[in-house]
């Protein structure tokens, strides 16, 4: 088992300050404990609506947010995470530990080993029209990592900026030009190219396709599969398009109100969801066959805040099946089988778990 | 299409700035008021460029333009308190003390673009800094740095002005040795607690360097330099004082707003420091409506010292200085007889001062109009 | 095509004129919406299909000009075209007959008025005298009613009397006669057309005009004045007065009647002097009992005109929040936008679409900004609508799944022309025009390569001479490059605007 990334327990909230000295008075609970481990190699899709998360916790993972709590263990080799588990279940706090999160855990970095780890983790941001620099030509924009951390500069950084422009697919013409003189398509495109243009290891993907034309979407899919397979990358795909999570991913996570509620295969989740949220959400998505109509909507009601979650397991004023148990403890994400891993009282039940 | 020289890279590179240039002449052209502001300013471009031919320095005064040539022969005819109208001699006429009108308003175009020009940029260039620090690093540097400017914000600008010209000694002791071992201190911490790399430690060697000779040169043999302040440099000090509090504010809005765009943040995530940050994305976009401000400011401060002048806080009578000039003629305002025969002494002064501060603005309105779209057609 | 259409669009043509060029935004749009039905307007950005809709209402922003076709409203046997009518024919068309709702439903609500507000607002424009006319009636009702009690309770009293002697039995008839006759008198009648005009006035005053509001301050005045007059009058009548005990004690009783209005009077006129003129309601403040005749209108002091219309809208709001399926509609008819989620929002957006009964409602994108699950109920709602006011609705959109899932037909726009028009079962399982196959194959399925169109949206400042889909349609013939296809029937009730079917 190879993971590239592991989280564990990890938490980041948002305060909000009131109050005469504008004190602490709450948190916005973005992220409550997720953990989740990302395979090498693979896309993995993290589905959820608005609110539940997902964009805070790529960002997190990326480090461009402080967590508050847990660790995020990037590119651990094998054996030291045997250590590092046992270390964590004998002897939580030894100095030796605690060199090892150091070392691994970057959610400990700062300084001058963030800026290194940088050149390892890549984000591509949604909206390609705010997150290129107006005011810069392309080809400062790719060559823009190149420069800041002094990996090339001059012939070099030109050299690799044209090469990674031509290989998502735009021309020499495109480095002197400014990115609002492109379509929406090219300009995602040119953030493609800015991502990859370091070579990282892995690439958060946030909600890349939302923002452009349906025409154009599948270009960008079949190119991010593509580079995929040719640079060995590692994609984190963060969308609410449950279809294209469907077709693009190998393993999917299912986020609600910050937690975590399902994540298996991309199979198992869409064909035999088990979670009451994973299935109203999936049955909600319209379906492009009209002979197949619902009467219904499969879920009422609205997401809960929050700042003020409810007690217990998240989903319980709105689930079907919820229990008196479920509406005192939050229910832990345990394996349904065939690493299927649920986090509901009335599946563990059902499956004697 | 290969690049043969970085001479051809740049000029290629620069293309479609140059092509957004252009874009931005053509709007300013179709405005007829950004024409007329920048033939205004232009005319007083020319003006004072032309200064030495069109008033030529008078040979008394052996070289130093900044003298007005009193005309002797009058002063000694009439006395002092009666200015004369235009003359051939004296194209513009001579004020109550016999300074030529024409030779002071023409060197007088140098002394306003020197006013306008020195204090805007060191207000823009101080405001700017503390204005982006304030706001891209937020929390107590901000509360801190802008409770700084409230304060001096909350004084009239005016009379927080004439105090501070008032206050000035007349010379200024510099002792050079203390202000390098300062500044060396300073840079040499920042290097020492940020920046632990090679170039880091480059910089650092090169500051303990400039420390150790400055503490030996303060120790030994300091460097004291009486800066001797001219009346007018104590009013651009004052207003230079006074107003950068504004640009800060400016700056600290816009700063606010871009910080919060995607793309900061993926140059962040590109592994860029703070500082480059800053200066390549942070402040290419939002500065220009400092720019706008700063072209009206122009104007606002020529009158600010104008009216400094009149109080009798500025320049010394005999500094060709719009603002001095109609100063002088004060005694012509209060004075019924007196007002219309000799109206040449502020008019003239005064439709100087009127037409630079419209040119400005006018300018600046330009500036406002044509950056406009440009900024919505992103 | 025109069979039993609300809104017809023939050949129109819209014009951009911007700094870049002229935008050609839609090239002879032809488009239809039935009676009761929902039409699905599917395209990609660019394809002109808001421009569209916004011609329908006449709301295209300059620099966009309306340069060629027709519109043509079809209402109960007559129609009209919109591209014709004047500007207050516009204003009265926009909001009754056809109303329209938008992508972001926070930034289509004003921040500082409440829903309650909000909804309103659009109801006082088009339906204020139909509103008015139901308040009047039930106040009417609610007065009778209560008479009626009375009368009755008197009857009854007046049954149970048994008197002895002749001349009281005669007087006991004679009551009960006129008890009955009180009785049969009580109808609801009409207000007649002076009163109507005062309660116009009052309403139209109080709700928008100073000048009214001013205007009513000085008839209140006037009357007080006269109340004054008459008052002093008495009084000094009485004053001089003398008689003998009993006419003595009448008199007294007068007096105090005459104090009494006095009083009345002096707070009534404390209260005009300091308050404004437009917070001033004419029955308030009576501690006198009986009714107080200020206007044409005779109503009892605790029958508020205007607290019995604004009774009267805050029901119909009331109504509307709960035809959208909002939980708790009187808590949310007084809540503030910002505290509304997503979902209750674009619902409410609704409620004030449908808060005048429109014939034809267009839904620009609605669910394109709110998570899925949201859409499922909000599309939910939709079908709901359709089934219970019989509107119509176009529904503008890019997701096909939704097209799907609940519309009747759907219409297909390419770079501002309509492509195809036809039954959403006949469209999904025979799509004729090469676009449309073309955005069928591009919805993803697992495990299937991603399929996409080749090519990108075109710009329209210089748009493509013949058929404007060419360059990206794998069936492209030379006819295509040169020739733009007509928008005809192929099969009964498809349209398609191809050459490979004719379009020549």
């Amino acid at each position: 088992m190879t993971s590239l990334l592991e989280l564990r327990q990890l938490k980041k909230y948002y305060p909000i300050y009131g109050g005469v000295f504008k004190r602490r008075v709450a948190s916005v609970r973005a992220v409550d404990g997720v953990s989740i481990s990302v395979e090498k190699g693979e896309c993995f899709g993290l589905v959820g609506e608005s609110g539940c998360g997902k964009t805070t916790l790529g960002k997190t993972v990326l480090r461009l947010l402080r967590p508050d709590a847990g660790s995020i263990y990037f590119g651990v080799p094998p054996e030291v995470t045997e250590q590092i588990n046992r270390l964590t279940k004998k002897e939580p706090r030894s100095p030796a530990l605690r060199r090892l999160r150091r070392k691994y855990d970057i959610a400990t970095y700062a300084g001058m080993d963030l800026r290194r780890l940088r050149r390892k983790m890549q984000i591509v941001y949604q909206d390609p029209t705010t997150s290129l620099d107006p005011r810069m030509l392309v080809k400062d924009v790719v060559a823009e990592s190149l420069n800041a951390q002094g990996i090339a500069s001059g012939e070099g950084a030109k050299k690799m900026v044209m090469e990674i422009l031509e290989r998502v697919g735009l021309s020499e013409r495109t480095l002197f030009r400014f990115p609002h003189e492109f379509s929406g398509g090219q300009r995602q495109r040119i953030a493609i190219a800015r991502a990859l243009v370091s070579r990282p290891e892995f690439v958060i993907l946030d909600e890349p396709t939302s923002a452009v034309d349906v025409s154009v979407r599948a270009q960008l899919l079949n190119l991010f599969q593509d580079l995929q397979k040719e640079f060995g990358l590692t994609y984190m795909f963060i969308s609410h398009d449950l279809s294209i999570v469907e077709c693009i991913s190998d393993r999917v996570g299912i986020m609600y109100l910050g937690k975590i509620v399902e994540y298996s295969s991309t199979d198992q989740i869409f064909h035999t969801p088990l979670h009451p949220y994973s299935q109203a959400l999936i049955a909600s998505v319209p379906i492009p066959d009209p002979t197949k109509r619902k009467e219904r909507a499969p879920l009422t009601g609205e997401v809960p805040s929050p700042v003020n979650p409810p007690l217990g397991c998240r989903f319980h004023p709105r689930c079907p099946l919820a229990m008196d148990i479920c509406k005192k403890q939050e229910p832990p994400l345990l394996d349904a089988g065939n690493g299927h891993f649920v986090a509901c009282y009335a599946v563990s039940q059902s499956t004697g778990g | 299409m290969s690049l043969k020289s970085r001479w051809e890279e740049f000029k290629i590179g620069m293309r479609p700035r140059l092509a957004e240039w252009r874009f931005m002449l053509k709007r300013m052209r179709q405005s007829n008021l950004a024409l007329t502001g920048l033939c205004i300013i232009l005319g007083f471009v020319c003006i004072a460029a032309l200064a030495p031919v069109l008033a030529p320095i008078p040979a008394a005064n052996r070289g130093n333009p900044w003298v007005i040539p009193q005309d002797q022969t009058i002063l000694q005819l009439i006395g002092t308190n009666v200015p004369t109208p235009p003359t051939v001699e004296h194209i513009f006429g001579t004020t109550y003390l016999q300074y030529d009108l024409y030779y002071g308003c023409i060197w007088g175009t140098i002394t306003a673009f020197r006013v306008g020009l020195t204090v805007v940029s060191i207000s823009l260039i101080t405001g700017l800094i503390i204005g982006t620090l304030a706001a891209f690093y937020g929390g107590l540097i901000d509360e801190a740095l802008m409770r700084f400017t409230d304060i001096i914000l909350a004084f009239p600008g005016l009379i927080l002005a004439m105090a501070i010209v008032l206050a000035f000694p007349a010379a200024i002791p510099l002792n050079l040795s203390e202000l390098f071992m300062g500044i060396s201190a300073f840079f040499l911490l920042i290097f020492l607690g940020l920046r632990r790399d090679r170039t880091g430690a480059m910089w650092a060697l090169i500051f303990s360097v400039i420390l150790v000779f400055s503490v030996l040169s303060y120790l030994y043999h300091p460097f004291i330099f009486k800066w001797n302040l001219a009346k007018l440099d104590k009013v651009l000090i004052a207003l230079t004082l006074v107003g950068w509090p504004g640009y800060a504010r400016l700056i600290r809005g816009e700063v606010l707003r871009v910080k919060n765009e995607d793309f900061v943040e993926a140059s962040k995530a590109a592994g860029s420091s703070d500082f480059r940050t800053i200066t390549r994305h942070i402040l290419p976009n939002s500065i220009y409506p400092v720019f706008i401000v700063a072209t009206l400011d122009i104007g606002s401060v020529i009158l600010t010292a104008a009216a400094l002048a009149f109080i009798g806080i500025g320049a010394p009578p005999n500094y060709p200085d719009w603002g001095q000039i109609v100063s002088s003629s004060q005694f012509v305002i209060t004075n019924a007889t007196q007002i219309v025969r000799n109206f040449n002494t502020f008019f003239i002064p005064g439709l100087f001062i009127a037409l630079f501060v419209v040119g400005w603005n006018l300018l600046g309105d330009a500036l406002r109009d044509v950056l406009d779209p440009m900024l919505r057609r992103r | 095509m025109s069979q039993a259409s609300i809104v017809e669009i023939q050949d129109l043509e819209v014009k951009f004129y911007t700094y870049a060029g002229v935008v050609e935004a839609l090239d002879g749009v032809n488009l239809f919406v039935r009676e009761g039905e929902i039409l699905g307007l599917v395209g990609e950005t660019g394809s002109g299909k808001s421009v569209t809709s916004l011609s329908i209402m006449r709301l295209v922003p300059p620099p966009g000009i309306i340069e060629g076709g027709r519109i043509i409203l079809r209402e109960s046997g007559k129609q009209r075209d919109t591209l014709t009518m004047n500007e207050n024919s516009i204003r009265q068309m926009r909001g009754k007959d056809i109303a329209m709702i938008f992508q972001e439903p926070r930034a289509y609500l004003n921040p500082v008025y409440s829903v309650e507000n909000q909804i309103s607002e659009v109801m006082l424009v088009h339906r204020k005298v139909e509103l008015l006319e139901n308040s009047i009636a039930s106040v009417q009702k609610k007065l009778i009613d209560g008479r009626k009690t009375v009368l009755e309770k008197q009857k009854a009293g007046l049954d149970k009397e048994n008197p002895k002697g002749e001349k009281e039995k005669a007087e006991l008839a004679k009551r009960r006669e006129a008890v009955e006759k009180k009785l049969g008198g009580l109808t609801t009648k009409p207000p007649s057309d002076n009163e109507m005009a005062s309660y116009r006035r009052l309403v139209k005053a109080e709700l928008y005009w100073p000048a009214e509001r001013a205007r009513q301050f000085q008839k209140k005045k006037a009357k007080l004045e006269k109340l004054k007059a008459e008052l002093e009058k008495r009084k000094s009548k009485l004053e001089g007065k003398k008689g003998t005990g009993e006419q003595m004690a009448k008199i007294n009783k007068q007096k105090h009647a005459v104090m009494a209005w006095y009083g009345y009077y002096d707070r009534q006129y404390a209260e005009l002097m300091r308050v404004e003129p437009s917070q001033f309601n004419m029955d308030r403040g009576s501690r006198i009992k009986g009714t107080i005749r200020t206007s044409a209108m005779r109503f009892p002091a605790r029958f508020n005109r205007k607290r019995q219309f604004k009774a009267e809208v805050q029901k119909e709001v009331v109504k509307v929040l709960r035809s959208v399926e909002i939980p708790d509609p009187e808590r949310v008819a007084r809540m503030y936008p910002h505290e509304l989620s997503g979902g209750m929002a674009q619902r409410v957006i609704i409620a004030m679409a449908l808060a005048c009964n429109p014939r034809l409602l267009i839904a620009d994108e609605p669910t394109t900004n709110l998570d899925v699950t949201v859409q499922a109920q909000i599309l939910n709602l939709v079908k709901t609508l359709k089934k219970n006011l019989g509107s119509a609705i176009l529904y503008i959109t890019h997701d096909l799944g939704v097209v799907a899932q609940s519309c009747d037909r759907v219409a297909v726009m390419y770079a501002g022309n309509v492509v195809e028009n036809a039954d959403v079962f006949e469209t999904f399982s025979n799509p004729l025009h090469p676009y449309t196959r073309a955005l069928l194959d591009s919805i993803p399925r697992p495990g299937e390569p991603f399929k996409s169109i080749p090519g990108i949206v075109p710009s329209l400042i210089n748009p493509l001479k013949g058929c404007r889909f060419h360059d990206r349609c794998s069936y492209a013939t030379e006819q295509c490059l040169t020739g733009k296809p007509k928008f005809i029937e192929v099969k009964p009730d498809h349209y398609v605007a191809c050459h490979l079917y004719g379009g020549s």
